[in-house]
């Protein structure tokens, strides 16, 4: 039992741990300029694009942020899962089916206030996203179906539901791409900062901060860091795993759900197929590379927000094609996970009746 | 043809990226490695081999490349999960986002869009004139005949040898093998490489042996559908290969209803993952012969 004293012992904000994200990162980006030299793109040139397209006018440091504001969400609510050693890797299954269902609300509610619209939406987009995670979760509970492959299922089943509404039912009239009707705009968020494209969605997701730092003080975090860390203790001290299990995977789809209301009303402002693509993976790797800590993540979600931006720029602007996002994504996590287990990483399964690798 | 031999034909055809895989994937966790970086090697292999294809460097060749292809990711699993002690599915996923992000980027980048020379059929005389059965299990291209030969010598290796019992060894407890005298690091990273060379066959037979090219995302998440028929079978040849054909048995019938009814295709996408998670839930009562590392 000597174990879980230390390993639920809590962490200072800073430390030498906070190396290894920045490590992983670049390694990343030195692999990533390696390719892109040898496919005859400027390295240099590409990154100066990069920073350029992201901080060189509050404008541009907006779209950072829109970027930035879906990865917290769906990181901050993953911490708690991925701090008991549960695997919840269908953020852009649940993140799709926030995006459809706030789509959804706000077409069949033209006309209405602004705030009606707004926490009808918000409310069925987080009913989406739970409902999609609970399934997963169930399986888990009830059936001990490893949650990475039905999370993982249900992220394709997704994507071809969304296909057939966005080619059938749901298709615009106005355009031959699988797309739906432009939301009304009073299904708009608010936008919070003049002149940028960041809106109220940012400040929802740092809401989530203060309240994942008491979360991690509180008796439910501590009973969480055991369970991560030694499961057998809690099976001892009679808690309910299905009920843990069940939960942490809903908190999860609740995230991932809000996320894609706030990608579809604050940025797209239409749904499409790929709206989760790659913000729903993106935000696991936030929830990792912030090394599973409140403050962390939100360092982590602004660094993704610019290398997401500044990749999709670097499409316009130097003419790389935008699969480099999911190289470099796909790095930075070979990086970060390629090492020996620390306490900073989520324990293997724990949660599973025993390790799963 | 009739219909049963069309189907009966296509099924077969369909089974054979996704047996290849499978047996890798069988052989890897078997040792004890749970891999989800398959994805990522079958993706490896259907590059390449599209590239050698597509620089005519010939069809042994190309074959070869795609194994090695296969193998390489493989090896990177190998050193992230167990040399260097990494979390293996963390490793595994990256590997799954990593590998097809490279091969889509220097696909679209190179701007490559030629279509590979089609490959011959091998037919086997006298048994192909069988009626039914004759043409679709003796009339097939060449990786269908690799995958027959990678049954057999996966079924051989963990039925009659030594090598395939200190596999399954290290796969329930790999201190135990170790102690026994048998270098449990060694033995995975053996299987994975197994695994990837089978896994980039897999996926060559998936872009030369079927579509003749390759495509963004061509391997669409037959890694996890193949993970998923490795539990359901049991952790065993026969189950795999059981596992194999009942999803490309799927696979043909989606395309025939998909022509004969007005069911939208895209919502007949779903139906194998469906299939998957029933899999799953169904396998999740029968774990006799699991390897104990993997789930207890």
């Amino acid at each position: 039992m000597s174990i879980s004293l230390t390993a639920v012992r809590r962490r200072p904000v800073l430390d030498r741990r906070a190396l290894t994200p920045l490590v992983s990162l670049g390694v990343a980006l030195l692999v990533v300029g390696i390719l892109l030299a040898s496919v005859g793109v400027d390295p240099l040139g590409a990154a100066q694009s990069m920073l350029d397209s992201s901080f060189g006018t509050p404008r541009n440091f907006g779209e950072v942020l829109i970027r930035a504001t879906p990865l917290l969400l769906i990181a901050a609510t993953l911490v708690p899962s991925l701090r008991a050693g549960l695997y919840n890797i269908g953020s852009p299954g649940q993140m799709g089916a926030g995006a459809l269902a706030a789509t959804l609300v706000a077409l069949a509610m033209p006309g209405q206030s602004n705030l009606l619209v707004l926490a009808c939406c918000a409310l069925a987009s987080a009913i989406a996203g739970v409902a999609v995670a609970i399934v997963p979760g169930g399986l888990k509970a009830y059936f001990g179906v490893n949650e990475i492959i039905s999370t993982l299922a249900i992220n394709f089943i997704m994507i071809s539901v969304l296909g057939y509404l966005l080619n059938g039912p749901m298709q615009s009239d106005f355009a031959n791409l699988p797309q739906s009707d432009v939301l009304p705009p009073s299904a708009s968020l608010p936008v919070i900062i003049p002149d940028t494209r960041a809106h109220i969605g940012l400040v929802l997701a740092l809401l989530l901060v203060p309240l994942l730092l008491l979360a991690g003080r509180s008796r439910m975090g501590y009973k969480l860091r055991v369970f991560g860390a030694n499961p057998q203790l809690l099976r001892q001290a009679r808690v309910s795993r299905k009920r843990y299990v069940i939960g942490l995977m809903a908190t999860g789809g609740l995230g991932a759900g809000l996320a894609g209301w706030v990608q579809v009303a604050g940025v797209d402002h239409r749904l499409y197929q790929g709206i989760a693509e790659p913000v729903g993976y993106a935000g696991l790797f936030v929830a990792l590379l912030g090394l599973l800590h409140p403050l962390g993540i939100v360092v982590a979600a602004v660094a993704l927000g610019f290398l997401l931006h500044g990749g999709d720029s670097l499409q316009v602007g130097a003419g790389v094609s935008p699969e480099i996002v999911q190289v470099l994504l796909g790095l930075i996590l070979l990086a970060y996970a390629a090492r020996p287990p620390a306490s900073a990483t989520p324990p293997v399964a724990a949660l599973s009746d025993g390790k799963e690798s | 043809m009739d219909v049963t031999e069309a189907v009966l034909n296509s099924a077969i055809r369909l089974m054979v990226p996704l047996l290849l895989a499978a047996l890798g994937e069988l052989i890897a966790q078997r040792a004890g490695v749970m891999n989800i970086g398959l994805e990522g090697m079958m993706t490896a292999g259907a590059f390449m081999a599209y590239v050698a294809a597509t620089l005519a460097w010939g069809l042994p060749v190309a074959v070869v490349v795609a194994a090695f292809a296969g193998a390489l990711i493989a090896l990177m699993m190998a050193v992230g999960a167990v040399w260097l002690r990494g979390n293996a599915i963390l490793v595994g996923f990256a590997l799954f986002v990593l590998v097809p992000g490279l091969a889509n980027f220097l696909y679209v980048q190179s701007g490559w869009l030629d279509a590979t020379p089609s490959l011959k059929t091998i037919t086997i005389p006298v048994l192909s004139d069988i009626p039914v059965i004759g043409s679709p299990l003796f009339a097939q291209n060449l990786f269908y005949y690799l995958a027959i030969l990678a049954a057999i010598g996966a079924w051989f290796l963990f039925a009659r040898t030594r090598t395939g019992i200190v596999v399954t060894a290290v796969g329930h407890d790999p201190g135990a093998a170790q102690r026994r005298g048998s270098d449990s690091r060694r033995v995975q990273t053996y299987a994975l490489i197994a695994c990837g060379l089978l896994a980039g066959l897999g996926g060559a037979a998936l872009s030369l042996g079927a579509t003749g090219a390759y495509a963004p995302n061509i391997v669409g998440g037959r890694g996890l559908i193949v993970i998923a028929i490795v539990i359901l079978g049991r952790w065993t040849v026969s189950g795999a290969v059981a596992g194999a054909l009942l999803i490309a048995l799927l696979d043909a019938l989606k395309l025939r209803i998909a022509q004969g009814s007005d069911i939208p295709v895209q919502l007949l996408g779903a139906l194998p993952w469906v299939v998957v998670i029933l899999m799953l839930v169904v396998s999740a009562r029968m774990r006799s012969n699991a390897p104990r590392t993997l789930t207890q």
